[in-house]
């Protein structure tokens, strides 16, 4: 009875920042309503599903949780290929994981065209370690026109905000213009970034 | 709009759940139903009936017993034969019918007024009828009906001897489908018979959107024909009506065709009937008797009208009462057949079930995460250490499926090895670069960095330090990629390094003793070897000889630590020392005769390859320690060519170790080798001889 697919839109987030800022944990939050204390820094790219119903649409998710290392940048950059919308995570209780959005934020704008942003400080629950600014965060949102969330995937705070956030623009972008949204690959493949590389050399 | 505040509270506007969006959802909500739903039983009896083409009595007492006062909700009663005259194949006569339904309501325990027709539907003979007792307080809705037709006869073909009616219906909030079917006839008509179901298990409702599987429950009855294979078993026709007339007639149900079909799983998949019959067969009687067929044909007594039914989840109550047969009625060469179920029909509570819809989808979700493919590595980084030249060194990585189902991986080619469409960077080797592994199981993938010598002049182009890195993906099919660092630290000291290099560990190396007779500028592993060969002498040498990588490792330990000194202390052979030397000149970074970095002494060199003395005049002007190798190396053959002649046959593998690249200048295909012309040339006028004039 149910018909040739189960969702509406289907949507490819992709999660990236600084290693250790809780990537993992907001996604594992947000698909799986779990948290682990446990930290296993993630190297490699793992993804989960979650659907949403957003305004009698049912939206389907791949979310990328991405590693950060530095070493992983030029591996993991071929992942941004066909995402919709990107949520920039840091930490609030590391200054140097702020102070590198800029450079996360140039990472999209060379890897991806026509996405849509979030920014997230996260930890937001440790108060006492706290060095960014609420209220700087947010200037610098509003500075680089992007939306700002802060987080706590341990006490599940603003979580569900976040990403329903994120999928609402991803969706009204798309429904305000259908074509300019590429179509998601279902898995994403190494292979064909490396075709598309292929491509652009032979063109210019 | 402020970003900090959550979305309007979820609860003011819930969604709606709307089964068949989301197969997932779907699944979970009917896991679930019990938190949603309330159980009440509905008591259903079915009853299937061959009735020869005979009109009916106005009544047929016993067809449903009444004396209990045990009433039914719901009765299914299927017909086949219901007509047999040829106009009903042309004419839709429906007097018969008519007449039957008349009976039907009559023999209804309670009377006709107790009950209310809910649906009929005909197939020529095959007529099935749904009532509905007027007491019964369950709700029944969205009837809808179809038939098939089957039949391989092109006269025949459709018009409906063979075949069956359906009806689907929602009794409170489950759906049921009756189906009441006449399947082919004939002792050797088996797999006519399975055509039959598979066909007719094709019929839809509901302008096509709903399937028989799509029902919560299916009562599948009729006159399905299915035999006894006692004729194969070499039981005769006798025997059978003997045992079918004795009280052991049940043990003739081992040699009934339908459950040896059902238990190979060729109809009726999933289906449900009694255990055992506490019936006689309901085929083959004489008419207005109980005894078996005496006619001409005089078939096999056979278990022909049955009643089967098949439900959609485990958690779906039904249980069968009584299945039997009905001996007293004789109007029919069959008798009756007649069954009685318990339902637990649902009512589905909508508030509640919205209430759950949201939790629905996150645990069909976290199902559907579940289900990704799922692997643990038994290390997620690799580090060689100290990697050698010629010495490849192996590590394993255990990949374990720890996932749901079987798991196939890949690696990946990636950015780094983009330039060469490689999963690896070239020192590197993976196997295998896929795999399949079964769910719960492992397997391994080998790590081999080796080096060779045209890895060894590579890497020492590319490599600013000596650290090799590298990262592996392995892509699991429809699922992560796992990243795997390769790291191995490469610091050759006389394979694949420069001449300079060679000079410096001359000047670093152990103290030199008082007989040095090492020439100044020329390397001493060089001079070493060498002079181990001469020591030991070629004339035994054998160059058809093979030499394994042992043999090598010691030679070039040696070599690199000094120790023993003397070379011909080792337990290698000539030959193996032999190889060695060239090896060392091959995996040079630059060739010894330079060509990139002076092209004009090349030329030279092959443009003079027969004057002895321009030759040697170009030798002088290479960087010392190139022209000491050059001198050296053709002294060396020139003496060793005078002691085993065979080592002639080798000037061609030298002179294109020392000049590594082919010449610039076109020659002619048949022209020997400039390169051979000109090292055959300087071994034969030694540099001494040639200036003496």
């Amino acid at each position: 009875m149910a018909g040739p697919r189960d969702y509406d839109h289907l949507f490819k987030l992709l999660i990236i920042g600084d290693s250790g800022v809780g990537k993992s944990s907001l996604l594992l939050r947000f698909a799986d309503n779990v948290f682990s204390d446990n930290y296993i820094t993630t190297i490699g790219v793992d993804f989960k599903i979650r659907t949403m119903d957003i305004d009698g649409q049912r939206v389907k998710l791949q979310i990328w949780d991405t590693a950060g290392q530095e070493r992983f940048r030029t591996i993991t950059s071929t992942y941004y290929r066909g995402t919709h919308g990107v949520v920039v995570v840091f930490d609030v209780t590391n200054g140097e994981s702020f102070g590198n959005v800029k450079r996360w934020l140039h990472e999209i704008e060379a890897n991806c065209d026509n996405v849509q942003k979030v920014l997230v400080g996260n930890k937001c629950e440790d108060e006492s370690r706290r060095v960014v600014l609420e209220s700087d965060a947010k200037q610098f949102a509003d500075s680089m026109n992007i939306k700002f969330f802060e987080t706590s995937a341990k006490e599940d705070r603003n979580v569900e905000a976040m990403f329903s956030c994120i999928t609402r623009l991803v969706l009204t972008a798309k429904l305000s213009n259908p074509t300019a949204t590429s179509t998601p690959a279902r898995g994403v493949s190494l292979k064909d970034g490396a075709q598309r590389e292929k491509k652009k050399c032979k063109c210019g | 709009m402020t970003f900090y505040m959550a979305p309007a509270s979820s609860a003011a506007n819930r969604n709606v759940y709307v089964a068949g969006r989301d197969s997932n959802v779907d699944e979970v909500m009917r896991s679930w139903e019990h938190k949603y739903c309330t159980y009440k039983e509905a008591k259903i009896c079915i009853s299937t009936f061959n009735v020869n083409g005979r009109s009916p009595p106005p009544i047929l007492p016993g067809w449903f017993p009444s004396e209990t006062g045990d009433i039914s909700d719901i009765y299914a009663i299927g017909l086949q034969e219901m007509d047999l005259s040829v106009g009903t194949y042309i004419i839709d006569n429906t007097k018969k019918m008519e007449e039957w339904i008349d009976c039907m309501r009559k023999s209804l325990p309670g009377g006709e007024i107790a009950f209310e027709v809910i649906a009929t539907m005909r197939l020529v003979g095959i007529f099935v009828a749904i009532f509905q007792w007027r007491g019964s307080h369950l709700k029944i809705s969205h009837v809808s009906t179809n038939y098939m037709a089957t039949g391989i006869s092109v006269l025949m073909n459709k018009l409906g001897n063979k075949g069956g009616v359906a009806i689907s219906l929602k009794i409170n909030d489950t759906w049921v489908c009756f189906i009441n079917s006449h399947f082919a006839a004939g002792n050797n008509e088996l797999e006519r018979r399975n055509q039959d179901f598979r066909d007719i298990s094709h019929i839809r409702f509901a302008n096509g959107m709903r399937t028989i599987y799509d029902h919560d429950v299916i009562f599948w009855f009729g006159d399905l024909n299915y035999r006894l294979s006692t004729e194969y078993m070499g039981i005769s026709n006798e025997q059978v009506r003997i045992m079918a007339s004795s009280n052991d007639f049940s043990s003739l149900l081992k040699y009934d065709q339908l459950r040896e079909q059902m238990q190979r799983r060729l109809v009726f998949d999933g289906f449900v009937e009694p255990a055992t019959f506490s019936f006689r067969p309901t085929y083959k009687y004489d008419v207005g008797t109980n005894i078996w067929d005496t006619s001409e044909k005089g078939r096999v007594p056979a278990w022909t009208d049955r009643i089967l039914y098949w439900k959609a989840e485990d958690s779906i109550k039904i249980e069968n009462k009584l299945m039997e047969s009905v001996q007293s009625i004789s109007i029919s060469d069959h008798k009756p057949v007649r069954g009685f179920f318990r339902l637990g029909v649902k009512k589905i509570d909508e508030a509640k079930a919205n209430q759950i819809y949201e939790e629905a989808c996150r645990e069909a979700d976290r199902k559907a995460n579940e289900l990704l493919p799922q692997v643990k590595l038994s290390q997620t980084e690799i580090d060689f250490g100290e990697v050698k030249y010629l010495e490849p060194t192996t590590r394993q990585i255990t990949v374990n499926n720890i996932g749901k189902s079987q798991v196939r991986f890949n690696f990946e080619i990636t950015p780094l090895g983009k330039a060469n469409q490689s999963i690896s960077a070239e020192w590197l080797q993976v196997t295998p670069p896929h795999y399949v592994i079964p769910k719960g199981q492992s397997t391994q993938i080998s790590l081999t960095v080796s080096i060779d010598s045209k890895e060894a002049r590579k890497l020492h182009e590319k490599a600013k330090s000596s650290q090799l890195q590298d990262i592996l993906v392995l892509h699991l099919e429809h699922g992560r990629d796992h990243f795997i660092p390769v790291t191995a630290k490469y610091s050759p000291k006389c394979f694949g390094v420069s001449i300079d290099q060679l000079l410096a560990n001359k000047k670093t190396g152990d103290e030199v003793s008082e007989d040095d007779t090492c020439p100044k500028d020329l390397p001493r592993e060089i001079f070493r070897l060498v002079d181990a060969l001469r020591r030991r002498g070629v004339a035994s040498l054998n160059l058809a000889e093979s030499t394994d990588n042992t043999d090598f490792i010691q030679i070039r330990n040696a070599l690199e630590s000094g120790h023993p000194t003397d070379l011909t202390l080792l337990q290698v052979s000539s030959f193996a020392l032999y190889s060695a030397l060239i090896r060392l000149i091959d995996t040079l970074t630059e060739p010894v005769i330079p060509s990139g970095m002076d092209g004009i002494i090349h030329y030279e060199f092959i443009g003079v390859n027969r004057d002895a003395r321009a030759l040697w005049t170009a030798v002088s002007v290479l960087p010392p320690a190139n022209r000491a190798i050059v001198e050296y190396i053709a002294l060396m053959l020139h003496e060793f060519i005078s002691q085993n002649a065979a080592i002639r046959e080798q000037l061609p593998l030298w002179a294109e170790r020392l000049f590594r690249y082919p010449p610039q200048t076109a020659t002619l295909l048949s022209a020997p080798d400039p390169r051979v012309v000109a090292l055959q040339t300087l071994c034969e006028y030694r540099r001494d001889a040639v200036f003496l004039f």
